[in-house]
């Protein structure tokens, strides 16, 4: 680079001339000034008298006059050899450099431009994130993809993913050919104490074979080994590493040490690393001992109480693994026809164990929206760099007759999107690190793997191809429509007004169509959720859930050891909490409804006189145990009979309540009350119905009905209870302190867990419905909006071009109503027909968001016309700016500009 | 009136500038410094392109075909841009040469008969 390289660049900037040539030019121009001063200086002058008068020679009047405006466009120069690289890279800065100046000129048509660009690669990288994290990336277990879960199933009883029974584990154990290994675990909460506060973490107790078959090394000490599964043996105890961090600090010689599990100490044997262990969110492991077993739970195959895990051996397809499970299974049902007739088990990989069946699906029903936001920004940046395009059709038609290559401006403009492509991307990136944190931040608790969402190499591959696609997209459509000026060979003064523009605006509509379709499929699936969100939000529940505190207790056995000491902490915790001024009614329960969780039992029952199967059918329902007061405290209503009393004892009648669903199962249109059940494979003792109470959702808002029994506490002991509480005030969380108080007055020994009010457990239940629809109405919103802004842009600019024509049709006495119904008719032809083809993907799209439907049809008349009026609406608005410029079009204009 | 004449008068100048390149390159390549210098001695600096618009017209006559720019390097020198004719152009030159010797021979006829 000469001294004159600046000079010339400065000077030539007024001609504007194309990038790629005007580096040539510059080279040139520079040497013969150089040249020329030289053979100034020789022939006497000074330096800067003869750089003065070689300049003089390149003022603004000379270049002016020079010719340069008709300049043909000249082939690009040879580079010199050796010097290729550089003067490419040279070439590529000075395009972009040429493609940010000029994109500088038009800053509104680049904030919109990207800002879509952004939202639809933030949207998609945000959503592709949660995808891989809780989909796709290998979870961050050793074997991972060979690792399954064994369950039963039931179809008759709707019963998926069950638990297993001891028995069909030894059974799968001697598989020695399919598995590498077979365990079972049981999770259980214990109250953990010694050194530190006590707190309430989840134990599970863990059979012989799972540390090698979850292959991880321990961090400190050792995992189990046989003996620690021996009856009698010492108590021993992993805990993980979290637990290790939070209780002993880490401590290396914490092997030796003893916790204190519900009051019984353990010696700690070895840590393991929290984060490589499944299930999550255990904190320790216990050795399970079945040789302890009673019969009942060793050998009974209907005794599914287990929870298992396996591991297929290397090269053993799953399927095969499959069919011998299902096959082993369908030996046991023969063998047990009155315990196992029906069901089946089979082999569920662990991640779809573990991401259930409607997050899965939900998941990819955003994945699939956010995909044609994206589709929708990229369609609507080509939209706007089609008006550009043919904003600048002169500019580009007199360049091609002047004899630039096409090859050459498609470059440039290629290089154009590219540039906004790229700052898209950067904000899209943004943008996605953004809507991460807020994915993960209101995403229901206990979302499986969401906690490692991360923008990763491949998520930033993901995303740096849509950029990519939306850079083709948007570079390709003005490109073509270069190709069409090309035909029109137009270079005469109406060339905006001439074939060319009308196919451009053919492609134009056609763009805007297909993204009020894809917006309309996305509007419609958001109000089909909004429509069973909103059904679900109003479901009865069968209990009042204002004003009513939950909280665990664990009655440890190793201090109550009879039915009537755990008998008698309940009841006196109870009466004290009814004693209480802030309470209005007390009871325990086993289990709390509308997904408040506790411990329950599927039983199966028999009405008294009634053969056992196989000879006749028993019914099933959900073992509930209860104190007097529960009905009222949580307000389930009692259709007939009566609650339990102080007086249904162990020693009295043995007594049971029903649900009315039950009972309609079981007597059909009869009246229960007196009649006398058995749950004839468990307990077995003949209990006389006392009362009929009203059907609650027991897991949650959207469960369906279930027949549930009751009985009393005294009469059944169990250990593991949470205590219900109904507050006098509004505020029933208030009353945590009562209960607190309470249990620790009773026994300062023992923890609450889970202290939550009922409400709150009820919204938790509908919280992953909630997050879907929360997320695709706000996607919905963002495509509807994306379109109206296509809506806009294609009737603006139609209706700059008529421009003219409504000035003449002013003059001519049309008035400015008729106007705007000329500019709402094309807005709403537009409209209507992506209405009809969006509404033909949406019926399609409804089959897919079906299964997130609660009680709604995806007919739902309510949803579609919802739809309809809210894309109309949006029309209607993207009409009014340019149906409001073309009414106040100035007829004189018309005139002037012919 | 002035219109015309003026418009006669630039094509005529652009006519023969023209002409001139095309011959100065006829015979071997040059580069554009040296065919503005050969313009300006060969004519007694009474014909002088300025470098605001030589290489417009070097550009346009390259445009069209009938001479070939090309970048060469040298050893010791600056990478220089050769213009050199083309067949295309030989035969512009050989059109140009005898319209403009045509032009000359009738405005020398219309001239000398005036004087006669």
């Amino acid at each position: 680079m000469s001294e004159w390289t600046q000079e010339v660049r400065r000077r030539l900037a007024m001609l504007n001339l194309p990038p790629a040539e005007e580096a040539g030019i510059i080279d040139e121009l520079s040497l013969h000034l150089e040249e020329r001063v030289a053979e100034l200086v020789r022939d006497g002058r000074t330096r800067a008298e003869a750089r003065r008068l070689a300049l003089d020679d390149l003022s603004e009047a000379e270049l002016r006059q020079g010719g340069w405006r008709k300049l043909p466009v000249p082939a690009p120069p040879d580079p010199p050899p050796g010097a290729a690289v550089p003067r490419l890279l040279d070439g590529l800065r000075q395009d972009v450099r040429y493609a940010v100046r000029s994109l500088r000129r038009q800053p509104g048509f680049v904030v919109a431009a990207t800002l879509a660009l952004a939202l639809g690669i933030g949207a998609t990288s945000a959503i592709f994130a949660a995808v891989d994290a809780v989909l796709l990336r290998p979870m961050p277990f050793p074997h991972a993809d060979r690792l399954f879960v064994p369950v039963s199933e039931h179809a008759g009883r709707g019963i998926k993913m069950g638990s297993v029974s001891f028995a069909d584990y030894e059974d799968w154990r001697r598989e020695k050919d399919l598995f590498a290994e077979v365990a079972l675990w049981q999770p259980r909460a214990v109250d953990v104490s010694g050194e530190g506060d006590p707190e309430r973490l989840q134990s599970a107790r863990v059979t012989e074979g799972f540390f090698s078959l979850v292959d991880i090394k321990p961090l400190v000490g050792r995992t189990f080994v046989p003996d620690d599964h021996a009856p009698g043996s010492p108590s021993v105890v992993l805990i993980t590493d979290s637990l290790w961090q939070r209780r002993f600090g880490g401590a290396q010689d914490v092997v030796g040490r003893t916790i204190r599990l519900a009051g019984v100490p353990h010696d700690i044997v070895g840590v393991v690393p929290a984060r490589q262990v499944w299930p999550e969110d255990t904190a320790v492991f216990l050795p399970m001992r079945p040789t302890a077993f009673d019969d009942n739970t060793r050998t009974r195959r209907d005794n599914m109480i287990f929870f298992g895990l396996a591991r297929l051996r290397e090269g053993v397809s799953p399927d095969a693994a499959r069919g011998q499970v299902a096959a082993i299974a369908a030996r046991v049902a023969q063998e047990h026809p009155e315990s196992r007739a029906g069901w089946t088990n089979t082999l569920v990989p662990l991640r779809k164990y573990i991401v259930s069946a409607e997050v899965r699906l939900a998941l990819y029903v955003l994945l699939g929206a956010v995909v044609a936001v994206l589709l929708i920004a990229c369609a609507n940046v080509a939209n706007l760099a089609l008006v550009r395009g043919t904003g600048r059709a002169r500019e580009l038609s007199v360049r091609l007759s002047l004899g630039a290559s096409r090859r050459r401006l498609l470059q440039q403009l290629l290089v154009e999107s590219a540039v906004l492509s790229a700052a898209g991307a950067a904000m899209g990136l943004g943008l996605a690190l953004v809507i991460m944190k807020g994915l993960v931040l209101i995403a229901p608790q206990g979302t499986p793997f969401l906690n490692d969402i991360r923008l990763d190499a491949r998520v930033l591959l993901a995303t740096v191809g849509i950029g990519l696609v939306a850079t083709f997209i948007s570079g390709v459509m003005p490109a073509l429509s270069i190709s069409a000026l090309r035909l029109a060979g137009a270079v005469s003064e109406g060339a905006e007004r001439s074939g060319s523009s009308r196919r451009v605006t053919r492609l134009r509509n056609i763009l805007v169509v297909g993204e009020i379709a894809a917006a309309v499929v996305l509007v419609t699936s958001a109000a089909l959720l909004i429509r069973s969100f909103d059904r679900l939000s109003r479901v009865d529940p069968g209990v009042s859930v204002d004003r009513v505190l939950s909280a665990r207790v664990s009655i440890p056995a190793s201090r109550y050891t009879t039915d009537q000491a755990t008998a008698q902490f309940v009841a006196d915790v109870v009466t004290r909490l009814e004693a209480s001024t802030d309470v209005e009614r007390a009871a325990a329960t086993s289990f709390v409804p509308v997904g408040g969780g506790g411990f329950g039992l599927g039983r199966v029952f028999l009405a008294e006189g009634r053969p056992e199967p196989p000879a006749g059918a028993d019914v099933g329902g959900q073992w509930n145990v209860i104190t007097p007061h529960y009905f009222e405290t949580v307000g389930v209503p009692i259709l007939e009979g009566r609650a339990f009393t102080a007086h249904d004892s162990a020693t009295s009648t043995p007594v049971i309540v029903v649900s009315r669903s039950f009972a309609r199962k079981m007597f059909g249109s009869e009246s229960p009350i007196g009649r006398r059940v058995r749950s004839w494979r468990d307990e077995n003792v003949l209990r006389e119905i006392v009362g009929v109470v009203g059907d609650v959702k027991y897991l949650g808002l959207s469960d369906d009905e279930r027949p549930l029994v009751y009985v009393p506490h005294a009469q059944c002991s169990w250990g593991l209870m949470l205590l219900v509480a109904r507050s006098r005030t509004t505020q029933p969380a208030a009353l945590a302190g009562t209960l607190r108080r309470v249990v620790s007055s009773v026994d300062p020994e023992i923890a609450l867990a889970d202290v939550r009010t009922l409400a709150a457990s009820a919204s938790e239940s509908i919280a992953s419905q909630r997050y879907a629809t929360l997320l695709l109405t706000v996607l919905a919103g963002v495509a509807l909006t994306l379109s109206a802004l296509g809506v806009y842009g294609v009737t603006s600019y139609v209706f700059t071009l008529r421009r003219r024509e409504m000035g003449i049709r002013l003059a001519l006495g049309a008035s400015g109503r008729s106007l705007y119904g000329l500019v709402f008719r094309h807005g709403f032809t537009l409209t209507v027909l992506g209405l009809a083809i969006g509404m033909a993907g949406s019926a399609g799209a409804a089959r897919v968001v079906r299964a997130l439907l609660f009680n709604t049809e995806t007919t739902d008349a309510t949803a579609w016309i919802a739809m309809t009026a809210v894309v109309l609406l949006s029309t209607a608005a993207a009409c009014f700016v340019p149906a409001r410029r073309a009414a106040g079009s100035d007829p004189t204009w018309a005139l002037r500009s012919e | 009136m002035r219109s015309i004449n003026a418009g006669l008068d630039r094509e005529l100048k652009k006519g023969s500038a023209e002409l001139l390149v095309l011959a100065l390159v006829e015979h071997r390549a040059r580069h554009g410094y040296e065919i503005g210098k050969l313009i300006d001695e060969r004519s007694d600096g009474r014909i002088r392109f300025k470098i605001a618009s030589l290489y417009p017209l070097l550009y346009r006559l390259e445009h069209r075909g009938w001479i070939q720019g090309r970048w060469v390097e040298r050893a010791g020198e600056r990478r220089r841009r050769f213009y050199k004719l083309t067949a295309l152009g030989r035969k512009e030159l050989a059109a140009h040469r005898s319209t403009w010797a045509d032009f000359v021979h009738a405005i020398r006829r219309i001239t000398e008969l005036e004087h006669v």
